[in-house]
């Protein structure tokens, strides 16, 4: 017990350089134990993305692909697939449900997706929750608009804004649908996933929208079909970008998955959202373990510098060691004054790194949620966080154990003369 | 030999790789002695303090201190031993900069139970021993006892050294060369208040210097020269 006090004294002696050390052992900590609460967050939150679909379908492509476009909106589809497939296996009597999406025009950074009613009935994410309106209802009418989240609140949008929507999915658009605004008449609960950043309009909507389009471009003069004449018009999709189904039973998901695969109609692709959400994380997962090496590595230099620092005080204390052995101190004390130093050092270390993690998180919590719809709830380390930390320490008694060691020869070495 | 405290036989040591440095045929110290042992620079005096503290093992011959055999001791006994039973006073820069001046002077009752337990029988505590301590040696200001050691002059740091030394009142107190920092008076007012404390606490002292003007003061006074075999002659600087 007198060893920690004067270990403790010691090191308030030398107070620069052990808060300079403390300090670095601190921001490392902190840095590791932010990525690895950001890594298993950014993984749940990636995994809860989708769920309760048993097939996602699309046109042939990479299964990756098919996922980013259809739930990430990420990227675009290289082809769509026409309606009478979708009719086709929507028919089909093993699937339950079967909900079109249509992607391509955005709005102001945001994605537009083209979808029924259907939709909001039966999307999932997280554990299987639905999606839940915070205002207003599902779309009714032809120009009716659902908000996600994230996008009514970052454009300040309320239920009966007018939304005009852009061709193509640039943030800045050059060409856009102005003739044919919509109306906000729902606006969703947040939900941390991609929903959150999605306009949803009817697929109708976003037939009526490119009704009068020759070319990619919009119709000029008395081609230009207005809003109001695009209500008479056969609305009905050609094409959509892929859809979401559900099975009556997952026995068949296989099976179903086959014959989507084989299909003769036209070349699609269905895939297992599970399977590649993990192929998929499996892609990211290098860069994510990049991270924690990296970070790793971060904590073993804040050691290292501990490390520098006691050893190069060791020099300056033989005489300290002297003295102590003269009063006494047998060479395990002098061995075990420089272990309680570096243990403290790096205890205070991980404690304040613990501190700043803390704060940090507090502090950024609303800023990472607005930022990036990753909301990172502050709860106390799990097995896992311990574990490191516990690892941190014991590498920092284990190298507290070489200057301990070389305090240990010198002391037998120099016995009770004082050199300095 | 009746009460001897230090008795050495035939002790031979040499530094690894060194010529015999000491060779002492036979040396004793009574209890309650205050013996002055000079030598020149480099002649060996440190090594036989060592020696005596058990920090070091002759390689013949014995080292009985209270008639104890030094080397049958294991290395740990050895520490404890000297713990109990000796006091040291190193030449200068004594004390451990980050503890306070009670700290410092109390610190051998950390590390033996024996100089606690001896200091505790005539003191309600360790601070009042150490400050009885102080005080016969001089040092009574509290403002004084209040600063860091740091920041005391080089012959009131000594003092300090003096009363670690003898606190729990160890059998013996070995003194290299305490003095030689000091001025010739403070010298000799140091070397008063060491003796009077040495017989308060009933301690031997065995003081080495290479100053010979000091040595009128002491019960006896030899010359390592003349007891170690192995001398050579006297250095010349
Ligand atoms: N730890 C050591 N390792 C090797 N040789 C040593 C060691 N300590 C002392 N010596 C050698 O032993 C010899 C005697 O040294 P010692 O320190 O005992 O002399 P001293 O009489 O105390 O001198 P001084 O009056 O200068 O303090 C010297 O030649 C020194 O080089
Ligand atoms: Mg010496």
């Amino acid at each position: 017990m007198y060893l920690l006090q004067l270990a403790f004294k010691s090191l308030g002696n030398r107070r620069f350089s052990a808060i300079l050390t403390v300090l670095a052992i601190g921001l490392s900590v902190t840095l590791l134990l932010a990525v690895e609460k950001v890594r298993t967050e950014a993984r749940a939150s990636f995994a809860s993305t989708i769920s309760g679909t048993d097939l996602i379908v699309g046109a042939r492509s990479g299964s990756v692909q098919l996922l980013l476009y259809s739930v990430f909106r990420i990227g675009n589809a290289t082809n769509n697939i026409r309606w009478e497939s979708f009719e086709h296996f929507s028919e089909d009597r093993r699937v339950d449900w079967a909900v079109p999406i249509s992607l391509g025009d955005s709005h102001r950074g945001f994605m537009v997706m083209g979808t029924n009613g259907d939709y909001f009935e039966h999307f999932r994410y997280g554990r299987r929750q639905p999606l839940a309106f915070k205002a207003g209802a599902p779309f009714d009418d032809l120009y009716d608009a659902v908000l996600g989240a994230d996008v009514a609140r970052e454009l300040g949008y309320d239920l009966d804004t007018e939304v005009v929507l852009a061709h193509g999915t640039g943030a800045v658009s050059f060409v856009d649908h102005a003739d044919k605004p919509f109306r906000v008449t729902g606006i969703l609960e947040k939900t941390g996933t991609p929903v959150d950043r999605t306009v949803h309009i009817s697929l109708q909507g976003m037939q009526a929208l490119h009704v009068d389009w020759q070319q990619g471009m919009p119709a000029r003069g008395a081609a230009n079909v207005s809003a109001e004449a695009a209500r008479e018009l056969d609305l009905t999709p050609k094409a959509i970008t892929a859809m979401l189904v559900g099975l009556k039973s997952r026995i068949s998901t296989f099976a179903v998955q086959r014959d989507i695969n084989q299909y003769n109609g036209e070349p699609l692709l269905a895939i297992l959202p599970g399977v590649a959400l993990q192929e998929l994380w499996s892609l990211l997962g290098v860069a994510e373990k990049a991270l924690l090496v990296v970070s790793g590595f971060v904590v073993l230099t804040g050691l290292v510098g501990m490390l520098t620092a006691i050893l190069s005080s060791l020099n300056e204390r033989r005489r300290e060691m002297a003295i102590l052995r003269s009063v006494g101190a047998k060479p395990r004390h002098i061995f075990g004054l420089l272990l309680l130093e570096a243990a403290s050092l790096a205890l205070a270390g991980i404690l304040l790194g613990l501190g700043l993690m803390y704060l940090g998180l507090w502090v950024s919590q609303p800023f990472i949620l607005t930022q990036y719809g990753l909301y990172v709830p502050i709860t106390p380390p799990g097995m896992y966080e311990w574990g490191l930390l516990a690892a941190i320490l014991a590498a920092s008694v284990l190298m507290g154990s070489v200057p301990a060691w070389r305090a240990y020869r010198q002391s037998l070495a120099d016995g009770l003369s004082i050199r300095t | 030999m009746l009460n001897a405290l230090i008795d050495l036989n035939a002790t031979t040591y040499a530094w690894p790789g060194q010529p015999t440095l000491l060779d002492i045929e036979s040396f004793s110290l009574l209890a309650g002695e205050k013996v002055f042992l000079k030598g020149p620079s480099g002649s060996g005096k440190t090594t036989l303090l060592g020696l005596l503290g058990g920090v070091y093992v002759p390689q013949s011959g014995t080292i009985e201190l209270l008639g104890q055999n030094l080397a049958s001791l294991s290395a740990v006994q050895r520490d404890r031993f000297r713990a109990d039973h000796t006091g040291y006073i190193f030449q200068m820069f004594n004390l451990l900069p980050y503890l306070s001046v009670v700290e410092n002077v109390t610190l051998p009752c950390r590390f033996s139970t024996l100089r606690r337990q001896r200091a505790l029988e005539r003191h309600s505590d360790l601070t009042v021993a150490a400050l009885d301590l102080l005080n016969g040696l001089g040092l009574a200001d509290p403002a004084l006892l209040a600063r860091r050691v740091t920041e005391l002059s080089i012959g009131q740091q000594q003092r300090v050294a003096a009363a670690r030394a003898l606190i729990g009142s160890p059998e013996l107190v070995i003194a290299d060369e305490p003095t030689s920092a000091l001025d010739a008076d403070s010298r000799e007012a140091f070397l008063r208040l060491l003796f009077a404390e040495c017989d308060a606490a009933g301690s031997s002292l065995l003081f080495v210097s290479h100053d010979s003007s000091l040595e009128a003061l002491f019960d006896r006074a030899l010359s390592l020269r003349d007891i170690n075999r192995a001398a050579t002659a006297p250095e010349l600087t």
